[in-house]
């Protein structure tokens, strides 16, 4: 999921450079001093959990977790990727500097997209954990899928072939879909079981609200 | 301050993973140097890179061969070449180059528990830094 240094064109950079600086200011208008601890954490837990490799076949694949810290972050998530992604670049190279704008963008779009979905899907019902599992899959798998679409996209404005690209990004993916749905939807169920404030604001839209008027 | 026992517990836990796992790498492509007219591509989870597209270059940036890595992610070449340059890509965005007498940077010597307590070292660091910067902001409002 990490593109690395001279594989995209210039255009596809900056079109990726500038959905992050997007995202980061729009993050950061809305932190506020005491959201930053979680921030700082989820970043860590995905600067490391990129780097874990779940063997599968003859190739392996890595977590990405968007989805989870979407939920958790909201917005929020564009930072944290891109101080997580940054670090990756420099202490792994893994993960070209320059393809860094792109990198982020590709999972943190999908990792707002998550946040809001999960908004929908827990709405009406705020004690089930069976829905909560539930959509926590989802959102791990929607997650991925978008991420992925977003690879293809930016892959596909480079000269190698379509077909070949496609295939192989949904042969790695596919499984990871269905592993972090898997992962995303136990954290949840245990976030809810040990610190149930972590849904605060996705159980009463006036209590959103006020946290947001807070700010 | 929502600084979280469970966040720490999943961190505790990512954190103990990624030590205790010597293969514990990300996907990067690797490049092994070219020897007997051959070059191995792979990644750093010890896998190899099938069918991946290397080219080689000469020193003054001129294509000599290219070609694609066989089942094993070994790719052949003329044993009269010596390539100055090599550049391997594959279809999902990786990519690794080798080149002649270029010596590894210091950060990848340097051991993976002191990277990954460097960049721990760093995010804490930067958070810091923002809650001091928000905080001076508040008080300025």
């Amino acid at each position: 999921m990490h593109i690395s240094e001279g594989v995209l064109s210039a255009p596809v950079l900056l079109t990726g450079a500038a959905a992050t600086a997007t995202g980061t200011a729009v993050a950061l208008r809305q932190l506020d001093n005491e959201d930053i601890p979680q921030v700082a954490i989820v970043s860590a837990a995905l600067f490391v959990g990129n780097l874990i490799h779940i063997p599968l076949g003859p190739t392996s694949v890595h977590l990405i977790l968007n989805a989870m810290a979407g939920i958790l972050l909201g917005w929020k998530a564009f930072p944290a990727f891109l101080v997580a992604f940054l670090l990756q670049s420099i202490l792994f190279q893994f993960g070209g500097l320059t393809a860094l704008g792109v990198n982020v963008a590709m999972v943190s779009i999908p990792a707002v997209v998550c946040h809001y979905l999960f908004k929908i899907v827990t709405k009406r019902d705020e004690e089930g954990i069976k829905r909560l599992g539930v959509a926590g899959f989802i959102c791990g798998a929607v997650g991925i899928a978008l991420a992925a679409i977003f690879l293809m996209l930016a892959l596909s404005f480079t000269d190698g072939s379509l077909e070949e690209m496609g295939r192989a990004i949904l042969v790695a993916n596919i499984p990871l879909a269905i592993i972090e749905a898997l992962l995303t939807s136990l954290c949840l169920v245990f976030l809810q079981k040990v610190k149930p404030e972590v849904f605060t604001e996705f159980q009463d839209g006036a209590q959103s609200l006020q946290r947001r008027g807070r700010l | 301050m929502n600084l979280n026992k469970s966040f720490k517990i999943i961190v505790m836990i990512f954190l103990m993973i990624g030590i205790l796992t010597s293969s514990a790498y990300a996907h990067r492509m690797l490049l092994d140097e070219p020897q007997n007219g051959e070059v191995q591509v792979g990644f750093d989870d010890g896998t190899v890179a099938p069918g991946a597209e290397v080219i080689m270059y000469d020193q003054d940036g001129e294509v000599i061969v290219e070609g694609a890595a066989d089942e094993d992610g070994i790719f052949s070449y003329d044993t009269t070449i010596e390539p100055y340059r090599v550049v391997s890509t594959d279809d999902t965005g990786h990519r690794a180059e080798w080149t002649a007498d270029v010596e590894q940077g210091f950060m990848e010597e340097a051991p993976m528990w002191m990277r990954f307590i460097f960049g721990f070292a760093i995010i804490t660091f930067l958070a810091a830094i923002t809650m001091f910067w928000k905080a001076k902001q508040a008080a300025n409002n």
